[in-house]
């Protein structure tokens, strides 16, 4: 697969398709599986409802088109690319060990602290708010933050420099956010239609969703104090 | 509150308990006419591909040329850019991330990308980089 998309990536005189190969490469290489992981859990957690799975994994697409399109934009407007991608490979992945921790906590309710966009365990299941959306638009937003080492090389070493040598470049961080996004989204869709085909009642769905959160959660804080340990040793 | 201090307390010290402070070659760049250095800047997080680069990297040069690698001619350093002694090389060379870099006096090429595409899917193609950039600082 990745000698495919690097003979995409070689041939191709379409940006739009040079820049999907990369997406599609970050997203299939081992680098950020820990990130696709967790994302998939908290793409997957409204177990219930399909649809609503699908529109967290879009919501969580955009997130990181934001992140990706913004520091296009920086680099476009002046700002040096050199210092800029330094310091995201330097500080991109120290914040998520910790933050990851913090979610967890957040989602097991051992905070009483309330968020918008990140409800308890109850909280999420029980208040239907507006804010229910914008937590896997958040994550998103913050996991494209989270640059490691070879994604950070494919972003700001062969997508920034066919981003900003021409505004007409800057629809390209987008399409790299999309196809970064996509195996998270097909995951999850399949993890919930999974899981909703084996439950017979919707009470058994429920009762798994309350339990299923909680793995999540768990499974943040595991997944940060991996980040944690990869980083700082 | 306690909860809240609590949960500070686990965030700054699992780091510090987690890990052990990793020590880095200290590296000098003098480069020598007729000489081509290679520096393989990285962080402490470093993941499969980055480990691929800077091994095929080195064995590239050693297997290309290996009399000058004996005679100190062609050289190659692998430089932490998390530790605190690389400061000196990486402001001296304009090196801010992760970076594959070959350098001959005033003369850089930086292969990183080519390093990153190839070092694990194709290493006779990033092999036939190295040397055509490698031939090409050597003969200036």
């Amino acid at each position: 697969m990745n000698e495919l998309l690097t003979g995409i990536l070689e041939s191709s005189q379409i940006p739009w398709l040079s820049a999907l190969a990369l997406g599609l490469m970050t997203a299939i290489s081992p680098c950020p599986l820990a990130t696709n992981i967790t994302a998939i859990g908290f793409i997957g957690k409204d177990i219930e409802n399909r649809n609503r799975v699908f529109v967290n994994g879009l919501l969580y697409t955009l997130g990181r088109a934001i992140t990706y399109t913004s520091i296009a934009l920086i680099i476009y407007l002046g700002a040096d690319q050199f210092k800029f991608s330094g310091f995201f490979q330097h500080y991109g992945e120290k914040f998520i060990g910790p933050l990851l921790i913090i979610i967890g906590l957040l989602l097991l309710d051992v905070i009483p602290i309330r968020f918008p966009g990140v409800g308890s365990v109850a909280n999420t299941i029980q208040n239907k708010t507006r804010w229910r959306y914008v937590d896997v638009l958040l994550l998103g937003l913050v996991f494209a933050l989270a640059f490691c080492p070879y994604s950070g090389v494919l972003y700001f070493g062969m997508l920034i420099p066919l981003t900003v040598t021409s505004a007409s470049g800057l629809y390209l961080p987008f399409v790299f956010a999309v196809a970064t996004g996509i195996p998270v989204i097909i995951f999850a869709w399949v993890l919930a239609y999974t899981v909703s085909g084996i439950g017979s009642l919707y009470q058994k769905v429920k009762t798994f969703e309350y339990w299923f959160r909680r793995i999540i959660a768990v499974l943040f804080m595991l997944v940060g104090i991996y980040y944690i340990i990869r980083v700082y040793c | 509150m306690r909860t809240i201090r609590f949960i500070f307390a686990l965030v700054t010290i699992l780091p510090a308990m987690a890990c052990n402070a990793q020590g880095n070659k200290e590296a000098t760049a003098a480069s020598k006419p007729g000489s081509v250095e290679a520096y393989y800047f990285h962080f402490n997080t470093r993941c499969v591909t980055c480990k691929t680069v800077e091994a095929e990297a080195k064995a590239d040069l050693e297997i290309l040329y290996p009399e000058l690698v004996k005679s100190g001619k062609v050289s190659f350093k692998a430089v932490n850019l998390d530790d605190p002694s690389s400061k000196a090389i990486a402001e001296k060379l304009g090196v801010n991330g992760q970076t594959l870099l070959l350098v001959n006096g005033t003369q850089r090429i930086n292969i990183t990308n080519e390093g990153f595409l190839y070092a694990r899917n194709d290493p006779e193609k990033f092999k036939a980089v190295i040397k055509e950039k490698v031939d090409g600082l050597l003969k200036r």
